[in-house]
């Protein structure tokens, strides 16, 4: 019953919908929430180009041969685990299969003032919390993907840390995706980090196959709350029929510290919305990403900084490199409102492009409404310095050496913000193969 | 502090007053009916009815555009609107005797002086005007000497008449009615504007100009500019527009379409001052311009410079389509808004031959209530070899009530592409303004002169008679207004 036609995609999204209500995890106003959102979602359609923010990236194309709704859980009992764990960071695993926990591969975490479990769990044993925060910060985001997923995801991780706790090692997410046909799924993470809590999150994503084809539509909702110290770093590395749509989310509290690395190197077609809003005064947050695409690939990153308090400060950096037939978009916009004066935010989006057929849309924007700011958005594209490369060939490299030099000199710079040092050289290896 | 800002939100506007010149109008509204009248007004050729009618078929097809652009104003009722406005009586003026003597009071008032123009007509390097009053031109000065030189330099109306080979061959080819809405609306109901057209290898010896002015109440302005640059031609051109200070909106929807052949140059300069409504934002000018420019032949060039302090609401983006190879595109542009003034405004840089070239500075100034926007796009088309560009967008905050925003588009299709954009949101620095008034200058003279130097990147751009101008008018809408 699940396999949809294209043309009625979100009535019959929204009749499933419909049906689960009542098994999705959730007290009455989560409800509340999930239906005001598939509200909007059929109000709002799949976007096309003729929406702004989608100006870049049809998807439409996406959905064309119908989409699958129907839990394919049976293959996950196949996956090996193991394969997937980079023994060589010392972190807490934990092991996602299409959104739903493995506890049995999954390392427990002694801490009382931790909580790691799945949404259902949560819904349960922390009520409260579950009900107050769920959908509430991403409720106005006008995004269809971002609103389906809080209508319909059901799983997914709920990190919640209480009393001044500090994680002493990372916390490993790897969430792994085995569906097929079109298998469209959503995933959705819940990270609470109280009064003076700090906690370093990696995620990545992974596909089971070489070929296996989902649509994965991903949200996290982090709240970091006063000073609060929340590192989030996330690699996308799925195989190259993936379709991957990310919505993270972060409300940062007064004198809090939020640090994301956004690392995107695999899937066919890709979309990452990454969201902070400025909740509270001396906010602090770093957003860095790097791309590298090849063949047809194409990845369209949106960020928005919503400076709403004073003494707040962003940096962005975003680079990438497109070569074969791929193409790239990076939306940035920093949004500082009347109220918050003495804001710093700068942005920085670089790209090279190594081919021909290859394609790079920019658009990084400011809206500003209060007058007591610094902001600043720089922004390049060209290729690879012909002198920087006649340096390096003077000095005996030869061209191709050369040139992934430089390559890997210019991803090296987003890399480098990445605090988690074993972390930091298993990126460094990757994007060393991937611009073999 | 305060008391500064005051005085200058209250300055008054000085081309607000109207002129008594008796007029002819059509009747409100639009409809083919009133297109037909006004062509018949002006005894067009059926080509050119036949046009009109094309694009208002078109135009009722379109919708109006709203959901982009980051301005806000009510509805436009565009039956609520007088489509043609002529000074009466309408006769061929062959000397400036026939000239009402209250038009030539206005243009005094206006500080451009037709009778003086005339009596330096001999004096090489002076400025060639051509008067438009609401629909219609009223005199263009210095034609013969032109003529000379081979240069036409003439109405929009005349070159219908005298010249319908070479309007019907460039009319619409930069700016197509089918382009946007205020572009279909004009190319129904425009009523004059300019025609240039340089010949081959012909250097014109004297800055060109349109001077535009909205009399009549209840009237939209809708004119049409057509600037042709044969092989190896130059011309510099430049346009002026005021209104008087009414209640209600204007609305003013042009179209300049400029091409330029090979080697050919042309430099077009705008002083837009437009009445920008009262300090309560009432009233005003509805500024909606169409302004494309097409670099056709091999090492052509097209410059804009423009200084917007007019208008309630701007939504203007003068382009250069860069076709021929080695062909050189610039944006300059200071924008100024002040109370509830809202300006969407920028550049569109279009690379579709090789070793293209483009630069854009764009500085904009927000003041009072407004909102002031930069929206830029910068397009490397695949195979547009070696395509370079540079743009710098800045914006100066003055006060905490306006809003100062950057949207630019770089659209990049082929590797060889160089394209760098920058873009900075400030206030005046306390330590600029420490500095100056340590040396005794007061805040006002302070802000004028770093407004000035934030400027002159631009302002060194616009000829001599022109900056002259745009350095008062800055003067006039900003001195002093930082808190």
């Amino acid at each position: 019953m699940n396999t949809i036609s294209t043309i009625n995609n979100v009535q019959l999204i929204s009749e499933v919908f419909t049906e689960r209500l009542s098994q999705l995890p959730g007290g009455n106003n989560v409800q509340e929430i999930r239906r005001k959102a598939i509200e909007q979602f059929t109000k709002l359609g799949f976007p096309l180009r003729s929406n702004e923010e989608y100006k870049y990236s049809d998807t439409s194309k996406l959905f064309k041969e119908g989409i699958n709704l129907a839990h394919a859980d049976d293959d996950i009992s196949k996956v090996d685990f193991n394969k997937y764990k980079q023994k060589n960071i010392d972190a807490y695993h934990i092991f996602l299969a299409n959104g739903e926990l493995i506890s049995t591969e999954s390392d427990k975490i002694e801490n009382n003032k931790v909580e790691v479990c799945d949404l259902k769990t949560a819904a349960e044993k922390y009520d409260k919390i579950f009900n107050q925060y769920y959908g509430s910060s991403v409720a106005k985001f006008n995004d269809a993907f971002a609103q389906l997923n809080i209508a319909l995801a059901s799983k997914g991780l709920f990190v919640y840390l209480k009393d001044r706790a500090k994680l002493d090692k990372p916390l490993f997410i790897h969430n792994i995706s085995t569906g097929t046909d079109n298998h469209f799924f959503q995933t959705h993470h819940l990270i609470i980090a109280e009064t003076l809590c700090s906690i370093d999150i990696i995620e990545d994503f992974y596909s089971q196959t070489n070929s296996n084809q989902y649509i994965l539509n991903s949200l996290a909702e982090i709240f970091v709350k006063e000073q609060g110290i929340v590192n989030y770093y996330k690699l996308q590395n799925e195989n190259e029929n993936a379709i991957h749509i990310n919505t993270t989310h972060a409300v940062q509290d007064k004198q809090s510290l939020f640090d994301t690395n956004t690392v995107s190197l695999g899937g066919k077609w890709g979309r990452n919305n990454l969201n902070i809003l400025m909740n509270g005064i001396n906010c602090e947050s770093h957003l860095n990403g790097l791309f590298v695409l090849k063949g047809q690939q194409h990845l369209d990153n949106h960020t928005l900084v919503d400076h709403q308090n004073p003494h707040c400060e962003s940096n962005q950096l975003y680079k990438g490199i497109l070569s074969d037939k791929s193409s790239g978009v990076f939306n940035g916009k920093i949004y500082v409102r009347k109220d918050a004066q003495k804001t710093n935010a700068y942005q920085s989006s670089k790209s090279m492009l190594l081919s021909d057929d290859a394609s790079m849309n920019t658009k990084p924007q400011l809206e500003i409404y209060a007058d007591d700011v610094k902001c600043s958005h720089g922004s390049s594209t060209g290729q690879i310095d012909t002198n920087a490369l006649f340096y390096l060939r003077a000095r005996g490299l030869s061209e191709d050496s050369a040139r992934k030099l430089l390559m890997y000199a210019f991803a090296l710079d987003v890399i480098n913000t990445v605090k988690i040092e074993p972390y930091r050289h298993y990126l460094e290896e990757l994007i060393e193969n991937s611009l073999n | 502090m305060s008391d500064i800002l005051e005085e200058i939100t209250s300055s008054e506007y000085k081309y607000g007053f109207t002129s008594n010149i008796e007029m002819e109008t059509a009747p409100k509204g639009l409809s083919e009916d009133i297109i037909r009248f006004i062509s018949q007004k002006k005894n067009e050729p059926d080509w050119m009815l036949e046009f009109r009618l094309q694009a208002f078929r078109k135009w009722q097809t379109m919708e109006e555009p709203k959901h982009w652009a980051h301005l806000n104003y009510p509805k436009i009722d565009f039956q609520d609107i007088i489509y043609y406005a002529a000074p009466k009586p309408k006769k061929k003026l062959n000397s400036l005797d026939e000239v009402d003597p209250e038009l030539l009071k206005t243009f005094e008032k206006l500080g451009i002086s037709l009778e003086e123009q005339k009596r330096l007509s001999g004096v090489e390097s002076t400025i060639a005007v051509d008067a438009v009053i609401d629909s219609v031109s009223v005199k263009t000065t210095f034609k013969e000497v032109l003529a000379e030189k081979g240069i036409i330099f003439c109405s929009f109306s005349e070159a219908v008449h005298e010249h319908p080979e070479l309007v019907k061959k460039y009319m619409g080819s930069v700016v197509p009615y089918t382009d946007n809405y205020y572009a279909a609306l004009n190319s129904a109901v425009f009523t004059d504007g300019s025609f240039c057209y340089i010949p081959k290898g012909v250097r014109c010896p004297m800055e060109l100009s349109t001077y535009f002015r909205i009399n009549t109440s209840g009237t939209g302005q809708f004119e049409r500019t057509l600037i042709i640059a044969d092989e190896g031609g130059y011309a510099s051109y430049l346009e002026g527009c005021t209104a008087p200070s009414r209640d209600e909106n204007q609305l003013h929807a042009a179209v300049v379409e400029i091409i330029v052949h090979e080697n050919a140059e042309i430099k077009y300069s705008t002083v837009q001052n437009w009445y920008p409504g009262d300090k309560d934002g009432k009233g005003g000018v509805y500024n909606f311009v169409t302004k494309r420019g097409i670099c056709f032949g091999d090492n052509s060039k097209l410059s804009w410079t423009q200084v917007e302090t007019g208008s309630a609401i701007t939504w203007k983006y003068p382009s250069v389509i860069l076709k021929g190879n080695n062909s050189v595109g610039e944006f300059y542009s200071v924008a100024v808004t002040n109370n509830y003034q809202q300006a969407d405004t920028g550049t569109k840089m279009i690379h579709l031959g090789s070793n293209t070239r483009s630069t854009i500075v764009s500085k904009g100034i927000s003041a009072g209530f407004s909102n002031n926007s930069y929206r830029g796009l910068v397009r490397i088309g695949k195979g547009a070899k070696n395509a370079r560009n540079f743009s710098q967008c800045d914006s100066l905050l003055m006060g905490d009530k306006c809003g100062a925003h950057t949207f630019p588009y770089i659209e990049i299709k082929d590797k060889s592409a160089i394209v760098e954009h920058e873009a900075t949101t400030s206030k005046i620095g306390e330590d600029q303004l420490f500095y100056c008034k340590q040396r005794g200058l007061d805040t006002e003279k302070a802000v004028a002169l770093i407004v000035n130097g934030y400027c002159k990147e631009v302002l060194n751009k616009l000829p001599m008679e022109f900056a002259v101008e745009a350095q008062k008018l800055l003067a006039v809408s900003l001195e002093g207004s930082v808190g």
